[in-house]
């Protein structure tokens, strides 16, 4: 016990580290790599922000129970955007003596938008680690992904008179991405999102397209994508919707791809090594045109209020 | 060649009279469903086939009834696909509230699995007094074709309003509403219809479900 504490003493004098990156300067760009081991196990990151703040702390000790800590690294950290057009990379390494390496990594831009993020990693009886980002974007372009050794997302979304929001929580052995999006004015708004799942040997490329290129009354549009990654099995889910309102009617205009309202949503998935189709290419409409709508004034009487919807969903399961 | 594997007419009748008392008892009057029907050919080792379902309900108060009737046929088609034909009929006698919901399914094998589809349409009409309203529905499946209608005939005393809806994905309608604009004239008339069309591939280790839905919903102040 006493010899314990006397290491105790000494090793933290060396062995915890508090790190700050911080940019604050548009267009600045900040870098920094750590690297912590012991006998028993490393953990390595390296960070890149532009326009961002980064802080992480963490604590170096000979072994896991030394001291009665359960871990022998930790380390945990957080940042978040400056500036509506920032960037950060962030990617962990960590592997314990006899196995294999695990790895989270993200990176994400925005374009008129801001996030956050943070992050832990632990070295216990095995390793522990987790990052959390969090996105949104107001008329802007997100470039975002979250990747661990297994599995990769990447989304890239645009918006015009719109706004989307994403969460995503990546660990070794999962990740989970959450996204939605809404239209903020129904006249000239547009979402284009295209998202890129691999894993388990499959890549799915999923896009959803909404435009409302009229000036007058028009509709709005709401959308929302899931995507959830384990060890054994992976599910993505894509939902887009035009919305009506009272003040105009939703007109479909089927087969003909030039209407002021467009939608649509394409599936395509392939065999990750050797790019062969798993089956053909899927949208939705099954026809290969988008949804095409114009917008009519009502003429039904005053006291007549009518509401619709064009909804277009997928899901994709594989094991 | 073509093959009719099976006709089907089914009729079935409920008449039930609510068991509450006069006045405000707010009374619910049961649901008819026209389970699956599957179909496997003798000389396929995959199943091929479909189903439908039709299902109606009325509230009302102290006495609703509710008539129901349905016919559907199956035939198949290259020995692939099956072509569905379903429609049914309903009066509902003093409700306040009724809805239909009504669905084909087809199943068909792949090299590498299965296919499915699915047309499904749904309506509900709800209204602050009693009326009796009559329904006729009806849908079909294809190959890769499907579509469906509802159309509706309302009596309040001696008023008749009519209303109606139809889709179909290989033809000029997604969705149309047809209905009087005498309706205006109904304050606390709703209308909620939509129809779905859904298409499912198992294949290859990976599951894939599309779906386009269209919803509409109607009000009178």
């Amino acid at each position: 016990m006493k010899s314990d504490k006397k290491s105790l003493e000494r090793v933290a004098l060396v062995c915890s580290l508090f790190l700050l990156a911080a940019a604050s300067n548009a267009d600045a760009s900040v870098s920094v790599g750590i690297t912590l081991y012991n006998s028993g196990s490393s953990v390595s990151e390296s960070v890149s922000v532009e326009n961002a703040n980064y802080a992480s702390s963490a604590i170096l000790l000979p072994y896991s129970g030394f001291a009665d800590y359960p871990y022998s690294i930790y380390s945990a950290g957080a940042g978040a955007s400056t500036s509506s057009d920032g960037k950060f990379t962030d990617t962990i390494t960590a592997v314990q003596e006899g196995d294999d390496a695990n790895n989270v990594d993200a990176s994400v831009e925005t374009k008129s938008g801001s996030f956050r993020w943070s992050k832990s990693v632990g070295s216990y009886d095995d390793i522990a680690m987790s990052m959390g980002v969090a996105t949104t974007i107001v008329n802007g372009e997100l470039d975002s992904s979250y990747a661990n050794s297994d599995s990769s997302v990447a989304k890239e979304i645009l918006t015009q008179n719109s706004m989307y929001t994403d969460k995503s929580i990546i660990t070794p052995d999962s990740i989970n991405s959450q996204g939605s999006g809404i239209s903020l004015d129904e006249m000239e708004n547009a979402f284009i999102s295209h998202i890129e799942t691999q894993h388990l040997g499959k890549t799915a490329l999923v896009d959803s397209d909404a435009f409302e290129l009229t000036d007058t009354e028009g509709a709005d549009h709401t959308f929302s994508d899931s995507i959830k990654l384990k060890s054994e099995s992976a599910f993505l889910a894509n939902s887009l919707s035009i919305l009506s309102n009272n003040k105009c009617q939703l007109w479909s205009l089927p087969q003909v791809s030039s209407g002021p309202i467009l939608a649509g949503i394409k599936f395509t998935p392939f065999y990750t090594n050797t790019k062969e189709s798993v089956f053909e290419v899927q949208t939705i409409p099954e026809d290969s045109y988008p949804m095409s709508f114009t917008t009519i004034t009502p003429i039904t009487p005053e006291s007549i209020k009518q509401y619709q919807s064009f909804t277009m969903s997928m899901i994709a399961k594989w094991f | 060649m073509k093959t009719i594997l099976v006709a089907i007419f089914v009729v079935l009748l409920l008449s039930t009279e609510a068991l509450g008392g006069s006045g405000t008892v707010k009374t619910s009057v049961g649901t008819i469903t026209q389970t699956n029907v599957f179909f496997k050919p003798p000389e396929s080792i995959k199943d091929i086939g479909g189903g439908y379902t039709i299902s109606t309900s009325a509230d009302g108060e102290d006495k609703t009834t509710l008539d129901f009737e349905t016919e559907s046929t199956f035939q198949l088609n290259d020995d692939r696909t099956v072509s569905i034909n379903s429609a049914a009929t309903t009066l509902a006698t003093g409700a306040k509230a009724f809805g239909m919901m009504a669905a084909l399914t087809q199943t068909y094998p792949t090299e590498n699995g299965y296919r499915s589809s699915v047309f499904q349409t749904h309506s509900c009409t709800v209204m602050p007094y009693l009326f009796v309203i009559e329904q006729i529905a009806g849908s079909a499946a294809s190959g890769d074709t499907s579509g469906g209608y509802n159309r509706n005939i309302v009596s309040i005393g001696d008023e008749i309003f009519n209303f109606a809806a139809k889709s179909d994905t290989k033809g000029d309608t997604l969705t149309e509403e047809t209905y009087d604009q005498a309706i205006s004239t109904l304050p606390g008339f709703a209308w909620e219809n939509g129809f779905d069309y859904i298409n499912s591939i198992d294949e290859c280790g990976m599951d894939y479900t599309g779906t386009l839905s269209t919803n509409s919903v109607l009000l009178v102040d």
